[in-house]
Formats: structure tokens, sequence, C-alpha cells
């Protein structure tokens, strides 16, 4: 008996040991709010962040095996799809929305353009179902995985249970996506006091704290609500946006208000894709805002920004980008096995 | 009493008295629990019969088949009256008429206690609805999780009729939608005459009558119609005498 307690003491220290040392906790500046994602009840792991890792690169998670996750979120654009105005799935087919970058999740409350997905584990239902996107079903997902012997080894090491099921396909998805953070552009570092504005940058951070901050709040860079800008209709999307979800007049041509951090890696922009250059960007605040009802009250005065000042801003807004983040060879494409 | 002295007897052997002692804790605890298991059997019917997938029933001038058939049940509470005496520990089971095995909730009633009422949900409450990946009954695989907007479907009714002008003449009713306005989740009180034997019946012809198939045959979004439908389902829930 006191042999077998003593077995099971040390089985259980080593278990205890072997969780301790896999375990992994986000890190993230102290400026940075405390995550909206439950860590407690998706406990990050090494082992699940890989399995993660190598579902988000492979396109098994397609109808026809040739779509993953990342053709429209490639680690090279802060996980969004460069040059492409709107997503593009199986058979060349195009969508309706600009594949959106994906980084600093665990702080975000919901998901897509409109606010349709309301858990990080739940989004990627969405483009994996799309028939216009990878055109597949979860329960098709998990038995082509099941099927193959690599994802039943990697299943395995990450959950210590051969079954694989959707809510672990899933959770392991997200866990990936979690530690998807970027911090550390060269505004954190001058946050941090680690570095120094130019007089120009500091100039144009002053412009933006005046005309931007109050829906693209720092230190995230979104207010993570939903807001119309003052962008036309495109008629041949008829996209209006949050209204598709909520059916309320106020919130049409509402879309979410995205992250202002990698924007040189993320072009095209806008939820359709339409502005091409960050210039475009800044001339429709200045010129381009129609008038419509539900339009963002901070937009109804009109922003007069000289050219000069649209440099500045400019200047200040190339210090969010991260390329520490772009180019961390951990989210990149898994070594092959 | 007998483990204790069994153990007692044996107890130098060491090992030996641990393993018989496990056993005799297991062998009493199943017999314990075969005697106190309490089943709860979902029973759809239409109007007497049981359902059947793709079998034709009268249904106003013509007739209906029914293709599938899958719903929540969550939440089982049994009362005494007004006292909530026990209740159904796994929170969410998915019926699936597919499923023979689903169509009944197995309860160890440890306490024995009496109760006369049994009240329960159709589908799924917002919490749960928001709390991200869930495994079991409640994993996405089951296509009871609506992909393009969160939420789970509470309740799925699909089938064939002549009277739908829709494509292949199909039905279909996907329930679901857990916000304000649109929260569908319905709880049921049923008076229960016969503690030992609980069968639930669903009649889904009485829920049919009451549609007009001709005008209303889709239902995939939680709407205004969804909550006017999700009360005609629960309207069709009683406990057999």
């Amino acid at each position: 008996m006191k042999i077998s307690i003593t077995i099971s003491a040390i089985a259980a220290c080593v278990s205890l040991l072997s969780f301790t040392i896999t375990e992994v906790k986000l890190i993230y500046p102290g400026y940075f709010p405390f995550p909206e994602y439950d860590l407690s009840k998706n406990r990050l792991d090494t082992s699940i962040i890989a399995l993660g890792r190598h579902l988000f690169y492979d396109p098994v998670l397609s109808a026809d095996n040739t779509i993953s996750c990342a053709s429209c979120h490639s680690p090279y654009n802060a996980f969004s799809h460069t040059d492409h105005d709107v997503s593009h799935g199986i058979n060349d087919q195009v969508g309706t929305r600009n594949a959106p970058a994906l980084f600093n999740l665990a702080w975000q409350k919901t998901f897509m353009w409109d606010g349709a997905i309301n858990h990080l584990d739940m989004q990627a239902l969405a483009p994996i179902s799309h028939p216009k996107e990878m055109g597949e079903t979860i329960a098709s997902v998990v038995k082509k995985l099941n099927g193959a012997a690599f994802y039943r080894k990697t299943f395995y090491t990450a959950y210590h249970d051969s079954a694989i099921t959707g809510e672990k396909v899933l959770k392991a998805l997200a866990q990936f996506q979690l530690t998807l953070i970027s911090a550390n552009a060269k505004y954190d570092q001058v946050r941090q006091g680690k570095a120094n504005f130019t007089v120009q940058e500091e100039n144009g951070y002053r412009l933006f704290l005046h005309y931007c901050n109050a829906c693209h709040t720092e230190p995230m860079f979104t207010n993570y609500t939903f807001a119309s800008n003052g962008l036309p209709v495109d008629t041949t999307l008829n996209d209006y946006g949050r209204w598709m979800v909520t059916k309320k007049n106020e919130d049409s041509l509402l879309f979410k208000v995205p992250s202002l951090r990698n924007l040189s890696y993320t072009y095209p922009y806008m939820h359709d894709g339409r502005f091409k250059k960050l210039q475009q960007v800044l001339n429709h605040y200045t010129n381009g805002v129609q008038q419509h009802k539900s339009l963002s009250k901070e937009l109804k005065k009109t922003i007069a920004l000289s050219s000069d000042e649209k440099v500045d801003l400019l200047a200040f807004l190339l210090t969010l980008n991260d390329p520490g983040f772009v180019f961390n060879q951990k989210h990149q494409h898994p070594p092959k096995n | 009493m007998i483990i204790g002295v069994t153990f007692n007897r044996i107890n130098y052997f060491g090992l030996k008295s641990q393993i018989t002692f496990f056993f005799l804790v297991t062998v009493s605890t199943f017999a314990y629990s075969q005697k106190n298991i309490r089943s709860i059997k979902f029973n759809p019917v239409c109007n007497s019969a049981p359902v059947e997938l793709d079998k034709k029933y009268a249904y106003k001038t013509d007739s209906i088949e029914i293709s599938a058939l899958k719903f929540y049940i969550s939440n089982i509470r049994f009362y005494q009256h007004t006292k909530l005496v026990d209740e159904v520990i796994k929170k969410h089971h998915l019926v699936n008429i597919e499923n023979a095995q689903s169509l009944i909730v197995n309860h160890s009633n440890k306490k024995n206690k009496k109760f006369n009422r049994l009240v329960f949900c159709i589908g799924v409450d917002s919490t749960t609805n928001v709390s991200g990946a869930l495994g079991g009954d409640l994993d996405p695989t089951n296509s009871m999780y609506w992909t393009w907007q969160s939420g789970y479907i509470n309740f799925k009714l699909e089938g064939v009729s002549k009277v739908c002008p829709s494509g292949k003449n199909q039905f279909t009713f996907h329930i679901g939608g857990y916000q304000y306005p649109h929260n569908t989740l319905q709880q049921i009180d049923l008076q229960i005459n016969n503690p030992q034997k609980i069968i639930i019946e669903i009649n889904i012809l009485q829920l049919l009558n009451q549609l007009k198939l001709d005008e209303s045959y889709e239902i995939m979004s939680p709407n205004a119609k969804a909550v006017e439908m999700a009360k005609k389902i629960k309207a069709i829930f009683s406990a057999a005498k």
C-alpha cells in the first residue's frame, strides 16, 4: 500500500511537472488591456499550439484540399491577403469582403466585419463552411483528420487522447491564433522608452490623437465597436455590414473598426478592399465621407488636414508596423515532418 | 458491513485486501445505481404513431415525410411540488431520431427523492452559446451549430410534402437564436404522474398541422418567425399518461 502511494505520488509530480513545462502564457505589454478570451477554458499548451499551426497551414480544411487558412491570411501580410480586395476560395470563387489581418485576437470580442461570430473558437467554422471559401463541413474535416496518421499522432501528443473531435480542432486553431500577438512596433518601443519618435512622427501622433483615436483607440488601435465611416455603398456588392446580422436600421452600413497596427502590410483597405493605398484612405476621411443616418458622430464634422499634416500623420501610422511580428518564424508554415 | 469484515480478515495480505475492497465497493455501487436509474424517454410521434424517417403520414390534403429531427434538451430538473429535489448532471442532451440511444436520458436517482414535476428546456442557453468550442453533444460536428452566425440550432425539423411549393417540395426548420429579442430557448414544466416511467411525447404532426406549409416552409435564422415557431414547439411536448 505504501509503495503504491509513493508511486502514485511520484506519478502525480511527474505529470504536474510535464504540465508546467508545456503550459504557455500570453506575453504582452503592461499597457495592453486584460484579454477578452477566457484562457481558463482553453489552456495554452505548446503541443496544442503546434497542432493549431499545422491545421492553419493545411488545405485539408477545404472541400477539395486546395485552400488553407493561410491562403487568405498570409503571415507576410500580418495574416491578411495582399493584392486581393475580397477573399478568394475554392474553384477560384471570390467572396464579398476583404480578408482581415489576424493579430491580438485574444482582445477581440466579436469576429468578422459584421461581428456575426461571437467567439474566436467558433470563427474558423465560418470560412470552413462558406461555399465560396473552403466549402467544407467541420464533420468532414474531422473525418479526414481521423484518417491521417500524422494528425492522429499530433492530436494524441496535444490532447493525450487519440479521438479527434470538432471541439479539439477549433480549440487548437484558436490557440495558434491567440499566440499571434503584435506588440513590438516602433510605437510600442517609444511607449516603453526604448526609442523616440521623430519630430514628424510626434506631430503625426498629435494629429492622430485628435482625429483618429476616438475609434482607432490606442494601444490596440481599435475600440472594438462597429461604425460607419461614410463609404458609399458598392452597388455590385450591396453589403450593409452589421445590419445583415442585427436587422436594426441603426446598424446599416456599420462595419468592425479594424486595428491600424501593421497597416503597411495589410493593403488593400476597408471591408471590401476598395482602397489600395493609405493616401486614398486619408483622402476618403478628408474629402470622401458621405453623410448618412448611421454615420459615426466623429465624422459628421469635416476633417481638414493640409497635405503636410497628412504626411506627418502617415509618418506616425507607419510606426504601427511590427516587422518582428510579420517575419516571426514561429508564426510561419511549420517545418515539414 | 460485509466490506468492513472482509477488509479486516485479510488485512495482513496488504495489496490483496485493497483489491477485494475495491471490488466489493464497485459491485455494491453498481447494484445500487442499477436499482435507482431513472430513464426519461423522448418519444417523437405523429399523433399516435412513432415517427419513422421517410415514412408517409397523412397531412392535410396530402402527406408528409420527415427526413431529419434533432433537438437539444437541457437543464433537466425534478421537483416535488415547488421544491427542487434533483437534477440531471449532464446539462445538454442532443436527441436525434436517427440514433435510438439518444432518445433516452438516464439519471441515477441516488437519493431516491419523490417528485411530481419535470422541468427542462428545449434548446441551448445563452451562456453556453457564447462559451466557444464545446464537445460531446455540443460539438459543432453534430450539425446543430450555425457557421455563418454564431449560435446553436435548438430544434431541427426537415422533411418533404407536396404541399410545399419549394424545390424538391422540402420544408426546413432550423430554429435557434439566443439573443433578445430573438431568444428561442423554451422552458417546459410537466406534471409527472408515474415517476417510474417517464415518457415525453413530442407530437410532430400537431406542430405541422398548425403551419401553413404552402406559404411558410423555411426558417433558418434567428428572427421573429423562429421565436413564434419555438413557442409552437414547446406546446407539442407532453408527459404520457
